[in-house]
């Protein structure tokens, strides 16, 4: 069994290949388009990425004023996804703290990973489709969503694509003892710090299950046990939802391989409902596709 | 500056005899440090570990007391002390090592801690001098050094050819004598050396913060810190790694039959912070933020005259969201 999402066809994946654009044009485009929309009124923000404290990290940023648009970069180092700022008690579009009146028009800088976001974000009623302008850069993979300007084609990284995929099938290998020692041995290293959820844009409740405490569904403290509870909770409401942007990977300040996980439950998600999450904005959900046939609605 | 000389090749040797005797603690791999059983298990990377020591010191999970149900009768385990074995701590970094004389304030000052008081008495700390400082670093601005002293008993700094052992505390002095047959006395020239390697690596420290006049710089009031950090997410990240922050939860954990009251780690970043029946004080980001920066960089120096900041950079290098708390401090101050 495979356990990676398969991609498009070939053909297509080359096809963007071959007119991938340089950072530079990406950078100089995403530029342009955020200096039109703030000169011309059309939006109040466009959420970017910008130079941080070092050559290789970038950091999230939020444009508000043309003066500020040569700050805008688009680099390999872009992997953060931003529709996270979108949603949540304090999201650019959700956000309680401020009248509906209030509310800004938002452009954002979407990779692919995000481009299924907005689309799965847009499934769960987080937002409409016209609430945002979406700044996409697409790489031949399915989006579900066609951007209002795409700003940039980038190539699919095969290696990272083929080194999850070899990962999975060694994990797959094993008894299930081994692999419940590997993940407990992973889950072992968390020290709860949350980063895998904060940095989720599906993870936009405004009371996790990991704080809620009538009752008190996982304990807060780390430890084997508690550590285990949260990451299979976590894990499960992420089946049929993660677009595999990668950002808990790389938040995860003790290395714990989550895609792995979520990658998986993707992988048995398409095998069992041919759903891909974030891949078609008409599409049930899987998950409400389930529930609602095992209620008798379908 | 009293002071021996280790040769490069005895170190390990003396780790294994340590072992004999100590609960050794070390590097262990790129994410923390933890017990090791010899020398060989020893991790010395360019980059410190992912977790600093204070886990050590003040566990991420302590049990307070555990409760049992027994019919009618609720029974009280009460708190058992750490046990007492003795433990070095061994190559430990001088910012991580820093940052207990400033953690000492909070548990062992007004209010003495049993069980962080029991493993501060129980352990010695042998650091060694860093020799890659991380562009994060910025030890120096906080009146630290790659070869800082601050908050060990001896210091190791790799010379030319051998360790320097500087002897710092009377507990230092007594390791060195204890094991007398692997040291031998330093001279004039190791001396001189020493001092040059100190000057070169923090030479190689060049991330700076102005902490001059920054406590009377920082205003609770100012506007600047609503639109400081929009890009945090929120994530306990920083105060989790950070050597100083010592902010915690007490929780319940068990069921009616049995349990426990825990203290853990919590972070200010956290919504649920202080979290109070009526409310939460500080319910938009931006004032969990400034609660870190004002506690560390303004409280906390009003009330123990020291800042809760050793400049090790963890908290730049692993933020999800790329922030850089010395540009944040920077603009603070305007």
């Amino acid at each position: 069994m495979s356990g990676t999402i398969s991609q498009p066809a070939e053909s297509e994946g080359r096809a963007v290949d071959g007119a991938a654009s340089q950072p530079q044009e990406i950078t100089q485009k995403i530029q342009e388009e955020a200096r039109r929309l703030l000169r011309d009124d059309k939006g109040d923000v466009v959420i970017g990425y910008c130079q941080a404290w070092d050559d290789e990290v970038v950091s999230p940023c939020f444009v508000t004023d043309g003066s500020q648009v040569g700050k805008l970069v688009f680099n390999e180092h872009c992997y953060h996804n931003l529709a996270r700022y979108l949603v949540g008690c304090e999201g650019y579009l959700t956000s309680r703290f401020r009248t509906d009146e209030e509310a800004p028009r938002v452009a954002l800088v979407s990779t692919p990973a995000t481009l299924r976001t907005v689309v799965g974000l847009i499934q769960e009623h987080q937002f409409e489709r016209d609430d945002l302008i979406v700044l996409g850069i697409v790489d031949g993979t399915p989006v579900g969503i066609e951007p209002d300007v795409t700003v940039g084609r980038i190539k699919v990284d095969r290696d990272e694509q083929e080194r999850v995929s070899a990962e999975l099938q060694r994990l797959e290998m094993m008894s299930v003892s081994e692999r419940w020692d590997w993940w407990e041995g992973q889950f072992s290293k968390c020290i709860r710090c949350y980063a895998c959820r904060q940095v989720c844009p599906f993870c936009y409740c405004e009371q996790c299950i990991a704080e809620e405490n009538q009752p008190q569904w996982i304990d807060r403290s780390s430890s084997p046990q508690n550590n285990r509870s949260f990451h299979i909770i976590r894990a499960c409401h992420l089946i049929g939802r993660c677009t595999d942007c990668g950002a808990c990977d790389r938040a995860c300040p003790m290395n714990i391989p989550l895609s792995l996980l979520y990658g998986k439950l993707a992988a048995e998600v398409q095998r069992a409902f041919g759903y891909v999450a974030g891949t078609d904005l008409e599409a049930t959900p899987a998950l409400v596709d389930v529930l609602a046939s095992e209620s008798g609605e379908r | 500056m009293e002071a021996r000389i280790l040769q490069r090749d005895r170190l390990l040797q003396l780790v294994d005899e340590l072992i004999k005797d100590y609960e050794v603690i070390a590097p262990r791999d790129e994410l923390s440090y933890g017990e090791i059983g010899s020398s060989s298990e020893v991790y010395l990377a360019e980059e410190k570990p992912v977790k600093s020591l204070k886990e050590f010191f003040f566990p991420d999970r302590e049990v307070l007391f555990e409760y049992l149900l027994r019919g009618e009768e609720v029974k009280l385990v009460p708190l058992s002390l750490p046990d007492d074995t003795a433990r070095v701590i061994l190559c430990a970094r001088p910012c991580d090592a820093a940052a207990l004389p400033i953690l000492d304030q909070v548990f062992a000052g007004d209010y003495l801690d049993p069980s962080y008081l029991q493993r501060r008495k129980s352990t010695l700390i042998i650091s060694l001098a860093c020799q890659h400082p991380a562009k994060t670093c910025f030890c120096t601005s906080l009146g630290g050094s790659p070869a800082g002293t601050e908050g060990s008993d001896l210091l190791l700094t790799p010379l030319s050819e051998v360790y320097h052992v500087q002897v710092i505390t009377e507990r230092g002095r007594a390791l060195v004598e204890k094991y007398g047959q692997f040291f031998q006395e330093s001279d004039e020239a190791w001396e001189r050396e020493r001092a040059l390697v100190e000057a070169e690596l923090r030479e190689r420290v060049t991330k700076r913060v102005d902490v001059e006049g920054l406590s009377e710089a920082l205003e609770f009031g100012s506007p600047i810190w609503e639109t400081l950090t929009p890009q945090c997410v929120d994530c306990g990240v920083c105060t989790f790694l950070c050597p100083t922050c010592h902010c915690f939860d007490i929780q319940d954990e068990g069921d009616p039959g049995g349990g426990a009251r825990i203290r853990l780690w919590d972070s200010c970043a956290f919504r649920e912070f202080t979290k109070m029946n009526v409310a939460q004080p500080r319910p938009t980001h931006f004032r969990r933020y400034r609660q870190r920066i004002m506690h560390k960089f303004r409280y906390y120096v009003e009330n123990f005259g020291k800042t809760l900041c050793v400049g090790c950079g963890r908290c730049i290098a692993h933020c999800p969201s790329g922030i850089d708390i010395t540009e944040v401090l920077n603009r603070v101050r305007g």
